[in-house]
């Protein structure tokens, strides 16, 4: 039995890391041909020089650094307002909070194409149309986020909330420092499902940014894929180094989950 | 506390969610009233979209095919949920593999779009290869319809398999221990278990990640875009139908009458699938 | 209300940028994805004209052409729009009835727009309005790999010069070698209306109200290439792939020709060095007329600008010879003024294999027309995908070409009904 497991596993996990593999190996391929068939893994030498082409052919630091502050507060934004939300949903019966839970999956049906255009609209009316705080505000807050974060403080009893407030404990202390720390492994997965997001959108930024220096990493990628820059070595390097951030992050969310886990669930 | 903390607990998502997606919704309601180009003006017509929408047999297919790619949904949860099952203990292996499924999500989907085109490339591809190797005939996995469908559906689950795994495993490992420990002191076997205890326990997690992968199902354009662009309208999903008229055919107003369309489509969806697994119930 | 602050604060710090108003005229220009490329070129251009021109401000503004037509509705939609964008001459159409483009001939004297190559401004007129002043130009030439065709014993001169040539080619290939000789779209952005435009043989009328590819000439020139692959000449995903992957097949090594723009013969050389070693240049593949296919890029002035003057004034010196010279040394594309095309550097061999493509391409341009007549109607994209379909319907077995095609053509009357 325990075979099959590891077969299944494994055979998933080749499907899964595949692709991840050959784009690797082609940004580090010097002179020799990428698009060859049958695809080979194994380059012949190993060449930065790709790393270095695509950090120069485009301003690719401060593409970096605005691409890693829109996600990091983007997830603020969203892990806040969303775990808010989720517990009040959780935990406390007020009127209309049927209503307030079926508008969630309402915004997450929504589809993103075709309001662009009247948020681009509210974006500019509100001035921030061309910054940072443009990309982020509009889409911060994400339905799916709420619905997890209520899923989430769902398994904390809710009498602990109720005991506690007998006793006097102002509610928002109570949801700070008890009942936050208490979904750490749900908040974990959130924030690194929020930063990829982030971090992977392609539409948003691009029409509401027209200044260079706003501009994300996504759309510093995009131009390296046009009529007269098509240096694929330098698209799999710069798509390998987009990557990084996000890998580490999902390896340390990982550690931060299990810390989660281990200090306890509602003990 | 007051009688309206909860409400303040609940006000600043309702003011983002508020401002920028059902506010902007409203408007493009509005927009599918009217016979909206963007760049000459507008005029009213009231229900004239949506009569054009229906009588439209590409339409029609397009939401066919929509329906059919929800099909995804049950397939990622199955699949998820059996991996988070033999991955939910952490250690070294554990640990390895999740990293592994995870690689999906995170490449970029330009190049699992190149990477897939080889594999359904009908004559060269590897699918065709290995049909080859036990006498079976070549399948245009891409350039037939309905198969092109699945080829893009089995993209579709391969990105997201790695992530609703994530959320499966943030879920059985809340699950309390004791629970599964009396069980199997009463004699349940691991596959009992995993049926009348793991299963009822994780339901919300399973109606989250049914909502969540569905109306990603809905809303997916990426992965058809890369695979299959050349394909006739009427063999693609609602939001190309929607994309082509709002933005290359310059028609909004009938575009908006599209996308309303797909959010009642999804809507109604996930309220039915709320409302079968009883999700505003607390689990017990 | 610490909440609210603890949100808000930090974003308004860092975030807003303030917005100086400076007084002077800014005009914005749209470009598609020229950048990093002619990123330099663009800054220096720009300072010179700013510097001539100290009460203007020019806002450069590069975008990937996915998502041009998103930004510019949004734009547009929100009332920000960009006063010139650069777009493709074959998108001209989709304007044309609307009142959203200017007419430079109100605004540039006949003197300057006579300086542009006649050919590359009547793709721009429409309505004998003059909507886009054109800018750079591109045109088709054969790449072929000798390497692919030693082994298939070819030589250089069994290379195909006309479409007739290249049917029989590709039977021969195949029947030698086993391999494809050849990809290029014919159900998606098909290629198939440029061959049939360079044969000499008419899709639709002069006024653009009746459809005729269905004619017995026509069908039996298409029914060439459905035969091609029905018999499998040619490589399956021909029917599906759009038209910007024409090149894959040939920079993977896997086809012998390719029908393409010299400009592409760099991205041949950093993706595909060894296919690039062996690749050589011939003139285009025409038809029975000899005429080649001319792409023009253009700019366009919105109707919207409050600056017109100056705009068309600034988009008359990008496009002015000078600059246009420049801009073409970066890239193997070509001028569309007279003047500039005349200099040397198109017609000087220097012995490598880009001065060749540059001046195969810049031999062919005076002969370059828009060979797809049917990109003049504003529901160019509609007729193009109903040609598409049927293509793909032909080609799969649904139907025979005969039927395939006359069923477009009803689809195509149809549209050409609602003409203005």
């Amino acid at each position: 039995m325990k075979i099959v497991k590891y077969i299944i596993l494994s055979l998933f996990g080749i499907a899964a890391v595949f692709p991840f593999l050959w784009l690797l190996s082609t940004s580090f391929k010097g002179a020799e041909e990428i698009f060859a068939y049958p695809p080979k893994l194994i380059p012949t030498s190993f060449e930065l020089g790709n790393y270095s082409g695509v950090w120069s052919a485009v301003p690719f630091g401060k593409y970096f650094l605005n691409s890693v502050l829109i996600a990091l507060f983007t997830c603020l934004l969203n892990l806040a307002t969303a775990s808010l939300a989720g517990y009040a949903l959780a935990h406390f019966d007020f009127k209309g909070k049927e209503f307030l839970f079926l508008l969630i999956p309402a915004s997450m049906m929504i589809p993103k194409e075709l309001i662009i255009i009247p948020v681009y609209i509210s974006v500019l009316k509100m001035h921030i149309a061309d910054t940072l705080a443009g990309v982020i505000i509009p889409f911060a807050v994400e339905g799916y986020a709420i619905f997890m974060m209520r899923q989430a403080f769902l398994t904390v009893p809710k009498e602990l909330s109720e005991a506690a407030i007998i006793d006097g404990c102002s509610p928002f202390k109570l949801w700070f420092k008890v009942m936050l720390p208490l979904t750490k492994p749900t908040l974990g997965v959130l924030g690194l499902f929020t930063f990829i997001g982030s971090w992977g959108d392609f539409l948003w930024p691009l029409v509401v940014l027209k200044s260079e220096s706003n501009y994300t990493l996504q759309v510093g990628l995009s131009y390296m894929m046009g009529t007269f820059v098509n240096n694929f070595r330098f698209v799999a390097a710069g798509s390998i180094l987009a990557l990084l951030p996000v890998l580490l992050l999902f390896l340390f969310s990982q550690k931060y989950m299990i810390k989660g886990l281990l200090s306890g669930t509602g003990k | 506390m007051s009688k309206r903390t909860p409400y303040y607990f609940f006000l600043p998502a309702l003011l983002f969610l508020g401002l920028f997606a059902f506010l902007p919704f409203l408007q493009v309601i509005y927009f599918s009233f009217l016979n909206y180009n963007i760049f000459e003006g507008s005029s009213f017509v009231g229900f004239n979209n949506y009569v054009k929408l229906f009588s439209d047999s590409k339409f029609l297919y397009a939401l066919l095919n929509s329906v059919i790619f929800l099909l995804v949904t049950p397939v990622l949860i199955i699949i998820s949920l059996m991996l988070a099952l033999f991955l939910r203990d952490t250690n070294k292996v554990t640990k390895f593999f999740r990293s592994l499924y995870f690689l999906p999500v995170i490449t970029p989907i330009v190049i699992a779009g190149i990477f897939w085109k080889w594999i359904f490339a009908e004559d060269t591809g590897i699918l065709n290869y290995w049909l080859s190797l036990v006498n079976l005939p070549n399948v245009s996995w891409l350039t037939k319809y309905p198969v092109n469908l699945f080829s893009v559906m089995i993209v579709t689950v391969w990105r997201g398999f790695g992530y609703y795994l994530l959320i499966f495993i943030a879920g059985l490992v809340a699950i309390p221990k004791e629970v599964e420990e009396a069980a199997k002191l009463d004699g349940a076997t691991k596959f009992q278990q995993a049926c009348y205890i793991i299963l009822p326990m994780l339901k919300p997690v399973i109606l989250l990640v049914l909502v969540m992968s569905s109306s990603a199902a809905i809303k997916m354009f990426t992965e058809l875009y890369i695979l299959i662009p050349g394909t006739p309208l009427a063999n693609k999903t609602l939001v190309f139908y929607m994309f082509k008229y709002a933005f290359e055919r310059f028609d909004f107003g009938y575009g908006s009458a599209a996308g309303v369309i797909i959010f009642i489509l999804t809507f109604g969806f996930s309220i039915l699938n709320i409302k079968l697994m009883g999700g505003n119930n607390e689990n017990s | 209300m610490k909440k609210v602050l603890l949100y808000i604060l930090p974003l308004l710090c860092i975030f807003l940028s303030c917005s100086k108003s400076t007084g002077k005229t800014e005009i914005e220009f749209w470009t598609l994805q020229l950048s990093p490329t002619f990123d330099n070129y663009f800054k220096e251009i720009i300072n010179k004209y700013e510097a001539e021109h100290p009460n203007i401000k020019i806002k450069w503004v590069d975008i990937p052409y996915d998502a041009v037509i998103q930004k510019l509705m949004s734009s547009v939609a929100a009332g920000n729009p960009p006063d010139l964008v650069n777009l493709s001459a074959d998108f001209l159409s989709k304007f044309s009835g609307m009142k959203a483009l200017a007419d430079y001939k109100e605004l540039l004297p006949d003197s300057l727009l006579n300086l542009y190559l006649p050919n590359a401004i009547e793709q721009c007129t429409y309505n004998n309005k003059i909507t886009a002043l054109p800018w750079y130009l591109n045109t088709y030439v054969l790449f072929y790999n000798t390497e692919l065709l030693r082994q298939a014993g070819f030589t250089e001169k069994d290379v195909p010069k006309s479409f007739s040539q290249l049917i029989k080619f590709i039977r021969l290939y195949k029947d030698r070698t086993g391999k494809y000789a050849f990809f290029w779209n014919i159900g998606k952005d098909s290629y198939l209306p440029m061959m049939l435009g360079s044969e000499g043989i008419e899709m639709l009328n002069q006024s653009l109200t009746k459809a005729s590819f269905n004619s017995t000439e026509a069908v039996n020139t298409i029914d060439e290439w459905i035969k091609l692959y029905k018999e499998g000449y040619l490589p399956k995903e021909c029917i599906i792939k759009p038209g910007s992957t024409v090149i894959e097949s040939y920079q993977a090594g896997q086809t012998a020709l390719v029908f393409t723009g010299p400009v592409f013969l760099k991205r041949i050389q950093e993706n595909a060095p060894a296919v690039y070693k062996s690749t050589e240049i011939k003139p285009a593949i025409t038809g029975k007329t000899g005429r080649h296919e001319l792409a023009v890029m253009c700019i366009s002035l919105l109707n919207s600008s409050t600056h017109k003057n100056e705009a068309a004034e600034f988009a008359y010196y990008v496009t002015n010879a000078q600059n246009q010279l420049k801009f073409c040394k970066l890239a193997t594309i070509y001028p569309s003024v007279v003047e500039a095309l005349k200099n040397p550097y198109f017609t000087n061999d220097d012995g490598t294999l880009e001065a060749k493509a540059r001046i195969t391409g810049a031999n062919e341009l005076p002969f370059a027309v828009k060979l797809r007549k049917y990109l003049d109607h504003p529901k160019f994209d509609l007729l193009r995908d109903s040609f598409d379909e049927s293509i793909q319907n032909a080609a799969l077995g649904k139907s025979s070409t005969k039927e395939a095609l006359d069923n477009a053509v009803v689809e195509w009357n149809d549209i050409l009904k609602d003409n203005e």
